[in-house]
């Protein structure tokens, strides 16, 4: 009896959390190219395009959240989660969400990270430490974040990215494609490249793949080291300059060091036709052109 | 100490920057040293002689209406190309509208300063005697203008991150901060290039693109949404990746 | 700073609005007010007078297009100087920029070359000697002993850092001392 009453005594000392997850499921009729806008702090969002005119959102909402507002209006549907007042810990929401497959997306997370797949309309996607990742072929994609790394995969055009000390890494891309970078990394696979501009601080730059015949890719380091790996049949006009860092080229010709009063060097050559146009610049950074 | 000490020291010690006790070490050195006694006079006498030259000169002749001549002429509407983010990638949260305004102001200042493409590039007369075109925005004037006004936007930019230092897990805070010492560290290897090539364009068209970034930073720094909407207090406990 | 009968800094604060927004004749108050000013400095930096004026008009026409962005932080005065410093400074590098011997400001040649216009023994006053320093040197002279200006402030003013502007000082006044017999 004495330890059945010591147990019980025990057992109303002791506070059981009565906090359940909760689950949200919703299903809403929405236009085939309209807007959906989603919110959220720690976790995930998913979101994934299909052949319905319909949003259809899958969340399980983490503990210190109050609900998942959803807020439809004209041609635009927001989702966002809303945490409980005066809480000071927040566990992680996980917004799976299916949309029509043309909607234009704008997300925005604090650590939660994003997954798009499957939409080709534009995308608007914010975070400050999550993850960002796209496949698929948009229309357009702007990414941001600060210490989130950002991964697009096979998204051809209309690509902007930037982050402050996450990597980037572009995967096909082919016209429009800006990245700018702090002591983050880029690395970026071109698939026939159109246009590409890149731009990185003291992380590194590394370019791979193909131009096409009229394309032009510009990189701008200020100490990282850029890699630009190209096909020997590669045919393009080269103009490379670092103010005080080293330029090593497997194309043959030698760099020459600058006419100034600092070191430095520069190298100016074509290959082929001289079709494409390559521009690399840093300023402490080393450069090296090689040969794949 | 000796006379020779007291040269090195001279300056420093009319400016009042000695510490007490080097202070004291030159006192007593001057008790004993009629001559080091008599040259601190005499540059005294010429400092004070400086600081003693009129602040404000008239010129000889009155310059109004040749400066109104140039302000009839050619006034350019000077208008913001950069309007305050209305995309609003972040205002949804309800942050500080202090730091909008702010940043508004600011985006509206970089674009009516020098960081605009001018479209007349200035022309310079080599060495040589041939003509050199610069592009646009490496006049010097600009440099040496837009770095103060640089240096005002980023401190008042440092100021809201500052003052919102909580509102931003510890982690990215760390992270925003650390990327700003890079760029600043990088704005200083310029400006050192420069010391020694003041002209060279190229470098000074770099340091105001730096300049540019790092207030672009900076901006983004201070709009990033807070870890609790609303409140700015709290934290995030448990993060899917492990990079909160 | 001047301070005439009846001036107080919301009156000139008026005047700035007003001639922010277009208004000519306040900005040929503020003018009045400050060209005395601004046109030392540019003496005093350029020392030549017919540069002084022309930088002090390129000042007060760079002041009427810049207005917009004065914040009113400081005062108008502060301001005002820093535009003039800024203006001397950016004017001189134009000019002078393709001049070898002026791309090192301290060129100790360019020194010796006017010290010895005056070895014919005419007696040197203080403007005179600091219209013969190095352009470096002259700068940092006259904003920190004539002008007031801290190291930390001119460093800002003109980009030169503070370490070099502190050892400019010392050389502009050891030069002056010896022209001067000091």
């Amino acid at each position: 009896m004495k330890k059945l009453a010591i147990l019980m005594t025990i057992l109303t000392m002791i506070p059981i959390t009565a906090w359940t997850q909760q689950e949200v499921s919703r299903l809403l009729d929405t236009t085939p190219d309209g807007t959906v806008e989603v919110q959220n702090l720690a976790g995930s969002v998913t979101i994934i395009g299909w052949e319905r005119n319909q949003v259809e959102i899958q969340a399980t909402l983490g503990e210190g959240v109050e609900e998942l507002e959803i807020d439809p209006s004209e041609g635009a549907i927001e989702i966002s989660v809303k945490p409980l007042p005066d809480v000071k810990m927040f566990g992680d929401t996980h917004l799976t969400i299916h949309v029509p497959l043309s909607s234009t997306l704008e997300v925005e997370t604090v650590a939660a990270d994003i997954d798009i797949k499957e939409v080709t309309g534009e995308l608007e996607l914010a975070s400050v430490s999550g993850d960002i990742t796209v496949g698929g072929s948009p229309e357009s994609v702007e990414a941001e974040c600060v210490s989130g790394d950002i991964l697009l995969k096979g998204v051809r055009d209309g690509i902007e990215a930037a982050s402050v000390s996450g990597n980037i890494i572009l995967q096909g891309v082919r016209n429009d494609v800006e990245a700018e970078n702090v002591s983050g990394k880029i690395h970026v696979i071109g698939d026939n490249l159109g246009s590409g501009e890149f731009e990185v601080v003291s992380g590194n730059l590394l370019f791979e793949g193909t131009l096409h015949p009229e394309g032009s890719l510009e990189c701008e380091c200020f100490s990282g080291t850029v890699e630009i790996r190209l096909p020997a049949s590669i045919s393009a006009d080269f103009d490379i300059e670092t103010f005080s860092g080293t330029i090593v080229n497997d194309f043959g010709v030698e760099a020459t060091s600058k006419d100034s009063m600092v070191s430095g060097q520069e190298l100016q050559f074509s290959t082929g036709s001289g079709d494409a146009d390559i521009s690399v610049e840093t300023f402490s950074g080393t450069i090296r052109l090689i040969k794949i | 100490m000796n006379c020779k000490d007291f040269q090195e020291v001279l300056n420093d010690f009319i400016d009042g920057l000695l510490s007490p006790e080097e202070k004291q070490k030159v006192e007593t050195h001057l008790e004993a040293c009629p001559v080091c006694r008599e040259e601190l006079e005499r540059f005294r006498s010429l400092i004070a002689e400086a600081r003693a030259l009129p602040k404000s000169v008239s010129p000889a002749r009155d310059l109004w209406p040749d400066i109104l001549d140039r302000l009839e002429g050619g006034e350019e509407e000077i208008s913001a190309e950069e309007k305050a983010d209305s995309r609003a990638w972040w205002s949804r949260y309800g942050f500080l509208a202090a730091a909008a305004v702010l940043i508004a102001i600011i985006t509206v200042f970089l674009a009516t300063s020098f960081f605009m493409e001018r479209e007349d590039p200035s022309l310079q007369f080599a060495e040589d005697g041939s003509i050199q075109v610069l592009p646009a925005a490496t006049a010097p004037e600009d440099i040496v203008l837009a770095e103060a006004e640089y240096l005002t936007a980023s401190e008042k930019l440092l100021q809201v991150l500052n003052e919102r230092g909580d509102s931003l897990s510890p982690k990215t805070l760390a992270v925003v901060r650390q990327n700003i010492g890079l760029i600043d560290s990088a704005i200083g290897e310029i400006k050192g290039a420069l010391e020694k090539d003041p002209a060279n364009p190229q470098l000074n068209q770099l340091l105001l693109a730096t300049y540019q970034r790092q207030l672009k930073l900076l901006k983004r720094a201070t709009a990033l949404p807070p870890r609790k909407p609303g409140r700015g207090t709290g934290f995030i406990l448990r993060d899917s990746s492990n990079r909160l | 700073m001047d301070r005439r009968g009846g001036f107080h800094e919301g009156e000139e604060a008026a005047l700035v609005d007003r001639a922010a927004a277009g208004d000519r004749a306040a900005f040929e108050r503020l003018y009045r007010r400050h060209v005395g000013r601004v046109y030392a400095l540019c003496l005093r930096m350029s020392g030549k007078k017919d540069m002084a004026e022309e930088l002090t008009q390129e000042v007060f026409v760079k002041t009427w297009e810049k207005l917009h962005s004065f914040r009113g932080e400081s005062a108008f005065s502060s301001w005002l100087h820093r535009l003039t410093v800024n203006v001397v400074l950016g004017e001189w590098r134009t000019r002078y920029r393709h001049q070898a011997a002026v791309a090192a400001m301290d060129d100790a040649s360019l020194f010796a070359k006017e010290a010895s216009k005056n070895a014919a023994g005419v007696e040197m006053d203080l403007e005179r000697a600091v219209a013969t320093l190095p352009l470096g040197a002259r700068t940092v002279f006259v904003l920190h002993d004539i002008e007031g200006y801290g190291h930390e402030e001119i460093g800002s003013l003109s980009g030169i850092a503070p370490g070099t502007s502190k050892a400019q000082l010392h050389s502009a006044r050891k030069k002056l001392r010896e022209m001067l017999k000091k």
